[in-house]
């Protein structure tokens, strides 16, 4: 499966006729991490457009959606783990690297936690 | 609070439960009991022997210096004058001084009511000297007070009367008649271990010619295998305060460590698995730098 396949669902709707540079944007996007954002820059939209084609790629299963849960310390913020769905509000992460950095709190429930949505392209 | 025997519960605290069970032979799984049995059974002189038998299970901060000194037998029998040295090994290319130190930390402790306190630890602390660096290797004791003091919920920690800025000050004053000492800079043995793919990279900080640069990866990533563009970056810039990660399993427990190669500082915040790790790995770096 390729991003290709991504490009041509929006090539069959009205926003595929300004698409332009596609080749590049394939060359330059980590199929592993794919966010809204990167695909309304690519394509200057709007963000519930690009949202709503990155949603429609789920339904075509061109992408899997991925929920990743940050750490709260506000000099950190990395994704501690990733989800294929909306994870457990009582489960506890541990943020190995604040752990590391002897951080004054390194272990969350998920509640305490943002979430981030990313897509992958589906292999 | 602060009895002798408070201080000894401490000290074992430092050092990981399995270390302390296997050392004195202590059948107990929870740490709080292990401790207490120890306390019972022996005494503190044993106490000390196990903290310095076993002193490279602890978690530690390590700083590498440099000197210029010509004779290595111009090292008396002790470095810091005012602490009685607990253990001295002078052999004829490495001399090894090991000592406790007394801190004490402010604290205010929160339970029903707020209670102002004064913390005593007796921490360990090994200098290791040899003809090219003269290395300290200081015990770190948790930020977390809590974890030390019995029944204490919250524990807000103020600062600590002595700590490793105090204690390198006064080496630099104690040496500084004998020879000029200065911080290492690691960024040569680093980088040959991270270009050899013995070690990888979850957390980067390093220098930009007008800015400091972090890399922060996520889950379980690490930057050299993801950003090898940003990589080939960093090989020729300053690195500052990084985790890296071991890559080649088979030959260390530790699963990562933190280095500032511009501050010659060296930490190792888990415990150690096997007690030769630390070395292993300041071996290396020092071999290739």
């Amino acid at each position: 499966m390729s991003l290709e396949k991504f490009f041509n669902i929006i090539d069959n709707s009205f926003v595929g006729k300004i698409i332009t540079n596609k080749q590049e944007i394939i060359e330059k996007t980590d199929p592993d991490r794919i966010y809204t954002e990167n695909i309304r820059s690519f394509f200057n939209i709007p963000f519930v457009v690009a949202k709503g084609l990155c949603e429609l790629a789920v339904k075509e299963k061109l992408f899997k959606k991925k929920y990743g849960y940050l750490c709260p310390n506000e000099d950190c913020d990395r994704i501690v783990k990733s989800f294929d769905s909306l994870a457990d509000k009582n489960e506890v992460l541990t943020c190995y690297q604040c752990e590391l950095k002897q951080k004054d709190k390194y272990e969350f429930q998920i509640k305490e936690m943002n979430s981030v949505v990313y897509y992958q392209l589906r292999k | 609070m602060n009895t002798k025997k408070n201080l000894l519960i401490r000290l074992l605290k430092l050092f990981p439960i399995k270390s302390v069970k296997e050392h004195f032979g202590i059948k107990t799984s929870k740490r709080d009991f292990v401790i207490d049995e120890v306390i019972e059974k022996y005494s503190e002189d044993n106490i000390l022997k196990f903290a310095c038998e076993k002193f490279d299970y602890s978690k530690q901060h390590i700083y590498i210096y440099s000197h210029n000194l010509k004779k290595l037998s111009d090292f008396g029998a002790s470095i810091f004058p005012d602490l009685e040295c607990y253990q001295f090994l002078n052999e004829p290319k490495i001399k090894s001084y090991f000592y406790f130190y007394e801190t004490t930390y402010s604290v205010l402790i929160l339970n029903d009511q707020i209670q102002r306190a004064e913390v005593n630890f007796k921490v360990p602390l090994k200098v290791v000297v040899d003809d090219k660096y003269i290395i300290l290797y200081f015990t770190i004791v948790e930020k977390n007070i809590s974890t030390y003091i019995e029944n204490s919920n919250r524990v807000l920690n103020f600062g600590k009367s002595t700590d490793e800025k105090i204690l390198s000050v006064k080496l630099y004053n104690e040496v500084s008649s004998l020879c000029s000492l200065n911080l290492l800079d690691l960024n040569k043995g680093i980088k040959y271990l991270w270009e050899s793919n013995f070690i990888d990279a979850p957390y980067v900080k390093w220098k930009r010619s007008k800015s400091t640069s972090t890399e922060t990866m996520d889950e379980e990533y690490t930057l050299k295998e993801q950003y090898p563009d940003i990589y080939n970056q960093i090989m020729n810039a300053p690195i500052k305060k990084t985790i890296f990660k071991f890559l080649i399993k088979s030959e260390i427990s530790y699963n990562h460590f933190i280095v500032d190669p511009t501050e010659g500082k060296i930490s190792f915040t888990t415990f150690a698995e096997n007690i030769k790790d630390k070395e292993y790995v300041i071996g290396k770096i020092l071999q290739h730098n």
